[in-house]
């Protein structure tokens, strides 16, 4: 018989430690990373680490079901943006016009003000001056850090593709937290259910986005 | 006996199932929609007696019930609420029906008031917060609808509604912690803090204003309906409903400092953006925010007037956005054929805008001169900061209508002859106007009722 917590234990190499500081590294790439589908790769294993951290707080079986919400928000989020690249490729005038509203910020900028922010968040928690209330440490690293590189992403990043990924971490970050305070079965499952909700709206705006005029469809057929 | 919190919402999430398949075929769902809508009304407004009569028989209701485990109860005012809501449900369908925003409105609008009803009803804070975020996110539906292109508008306002979440369920926490340690108050120091900044991102405060703008130039002109009005009266009640509920919060001095100081900065900025307005959807975003400011300034005086003015405002931008939606969607329509917009859709969009910024003789003026005496008796600036934020507003409005009545005029010299049926509309509409403006006791007195059942 197939036991949850064995799933756990072969992540018996992670400490909380390890895993917050991989957290944190996985919500830099997710602001970071120039190309969608690395930031989505990011995200993903966020949500295992996440709940990895979360199974130390709650009980396994939970945080397993809440690593598979966060799979299938990942594959939500990679059809409608896979979508929309194909349309992006097809499509000149999409690319002109998508390309033309998308705001230039560099990737150098963008490496220095995560960095500063990683910095920060490392240092005012490590420090004990910034902690949050009834949860370790590690984990209370890994939920501000996810928070704070996702506020950043969402200012970063004008489209809701990319700044959605933001939103989505941000969350999963305050997930790490608010779970480890209220463990009520009805709040996890309504909590789940919102993050589904919240990843629907990401994939309908990014694919709306990147949907041709209705003439453009007129001229095709 | 049937429970009304689960009745209400079932009829209508059963009405937005229903309408779903046949979203496209509008003459038929338009009436299927407007009649569901009107039924929720009518068995809301009934509910308040404790029974119902159709011609199968008597019906006893009863608003409270539980579910999954949490307490739900439909308060006298809430229903009232809820029948507002679903009778202003049948007016923006029918406009829906005419100016077609997208075919999701329909059941869109059906299953926004299902969830209105259902949060208004459950009694615990983080329920609550978790079914308002549903309606954020069927919003964000809406707002975008079935459009291609730019989706800046339906975005934004998703985004900065949610990060109102973290911090309303954290206090809601800190809530539900207390009422196991009630010897500790200590607890709730920090959720009348978080409480505080989660109604003020609900509000729309600076800094979290800037959606508006967008919503205003990028969502259809019906779908706006649901984000001025609906939306806000669903916030707006969750805020007032917790100030009532949590004493401890609506008797500490904090939420009020805090919502008059940023009522009085949000007001002061739409003011001074008013001036940059040019277009009519940024004209219309400025007021919106004066008129976000103001509920915020009014919110801060925690007395009956106060509360009465939010409501009469709330009813009256539903009424003003009416004027400016109809108005906007026939200049539209002539667009489309290469035509100047009317004269019609001048008048309409400008009696709108006006009535917006509470000119005299348009249906905004009673709400807002009623909320300058409330903020007037209790804190004379952010009267004054009000009344000089819409004095510029209707300069602004008057000024660009009078320029762009006058171009379109140049444009197209044959609108000069007017035919019998726009003559006839436009004596209609300014008689609507008219009738609402000098006869605004009705519309008053519903807000008077909704704020003194929670008063």
């Amino acid at each position: 018989m197939f036991d949850i917590s064995q799933l756990m234990d072969m992540f018996g190499f992670l400490s909380p430690t390890v895993a917050s500081y991989a957290s944190l590294l996985l919500a830099l790439l997710v602001v970071v990373l120039p190309e969608w589908r690395g930031a989505l790769l990011a995200l993903m294993i966020q949500y295992v680490v996440a709940g990895w951290l979360l199974s130390q707080e709650l009980a396994p079986d939970v945080a397993v079901l809440k690593i598979a919400a966060g799979m299938v928000i990942c594959l939500a989020i990679y059809l409608s943006a896979r979508q929309a690249d194909v349309m992006m490729t097809k499509n000149d005038d999409i690319r002109t016009r998508i390309g033309d509203s998308k705001p230039s910020i560099s990737l150098t900028f963008r490496l220095i003000i995560t960095a500063a922010t990683a910095t920060t968040v490392v240092v005012a928690t490590t420090s004990g001056y910034l902690r949050l209330p009834e949860i370790s440490g590690p984990t209370s690293l890994a939920a501000i850090s996810a928070m704070a590189m996702g506020c950043l992403a969402l200012g970063l990043h004008s489209d809701p593709l990319r700044a959605g990924m933001g939103l989505l971490t941000s969350l999963a970050g305050f997930d790490l937290f608010y779970h480890s305070l209220e463990q009520g079965v009805t709040v996890i499952g309504m909590m789940i259910g919102l993050g589904l909700l919240v990843a629907m709206v990401i994939s309908y705006l990014s694919a709306a986005q990147y949907l041709p005029p209705p003439d453009h469809e007129e001229n095709a057929s | 006996m049937i429970a009304s919190p689960i009745l209400l919402s079932a009829i209508a999430a059963f009405g937005a199932i229903l309408t779903l398949p046949i979203r496209r075929w509008t003459r038929l769902v338009v009436p299927i929609t407007a009649a569901i809508s009107l039924l929720m009304g009518y068995l809301a407004w009934q509910s308040q007696t404790g029974s119902v009569s159709f011609w199968i028989g008597q019906f006893e209701l009863t608003n409270t019930v539980t579910l999954i485990g949490r307490p739900l109860e439909l308060a006298g005012w809430e229903l009232q609420l809820i029948a507002v809501l679903s009778v202003a449900g049948v007016a923006a369908i029918l406009v829906a029906g005419w100016t077609r925003p997208g075919d999701v409105f329909f059941p869109g609008i059906l299953a926004i008031l299902s969830t209105t009803s259902i949060s208004l009803a459950f009694e615990t804070l983080a329920f609550k917060v978790m079914l308002v975020e549903i309606v954020f996110v069927l919003t964000t539906m809406l707002l975008q609808g079935s459009k291609y292109g730019s989706v800046t508008g339906a975005w934004r306002f998703f985004v900065f509604h949610t990060l109102a979440l973290p911090f309303l369920l954290i206090a809601a926490w800190h809530i539900d912690l207390f009422q196991f340690n009630p010897t500790q108050p200590d607890i709730l120091e920090p959720a009348v803090i978080l409480l505080s900044v989660g109604f003020l991102v609900y509000a729309a405060s600076v800094p979290f204003h800037s959606w508006i703008v967008s919503v205003t130039k990028t969502a259809a002109a019906a779908t706006q309906l649901i984000a001025f009005f609906f939306v806000p009266s669903l916030l707006i009640a969750v805020m007032l409903s917790a100030m009532n509920q949590y004493g401890w919060y609506g008797q500490s001095d904090l939420p009020y400092q805090w919502f008059t100081f940023l009522g009085i900065v949000t007001t002061a900025l739409g003011g001074l953006l008013i001036l940059s307005g040019r277009s009519v959807a940024r004209i219309v975003a400025y007021s919106l925010i004066i008129d976000a400011g103001s509920v915020m300034m009014l919110m801060g005086t925690n007395s009956r007037l106060g509360h009465i003015g939010i409501w009469s405002q709330l009813l009256m931008r539903f009424v003003s956005l009416i004027f400016i939606v109809i108005g906007d969607h026939i200049s539209n329509e002539r667009r489309h054929i290469d035509i100047a917009p009317s004269r019609l859709s001048h008048i309409l969009v400008t009696i709108g805008m006006l009535s917006l910024l509470g000119f005299p003789l348009t249906p905004g003026f009673s709400a807002r001169w009623f909320s300058l005496g409330a903020l007037g008796r209790v804190n004379l600036p952010s009267a004054l900061t009000l009344l000089a934020a819409s004095a510029i507003g209707w300069i602004v409005v008057i000024a660009n209508s009078l320029k762009s009545f006058h171009k379109a005029h140049e444009e197209d010299k044959t609108r000069t002859q007017l035919t019998l049926g726009n003559r006839i509309s436009i004596y209609v509409f300014v008689a609507a106007n008219v009738v609402l403006a000098l006869v605004p006791t009705p519309l008053l007195d519903v807000a008077r009722k909704i704020a003194l059942g929670i008063w």
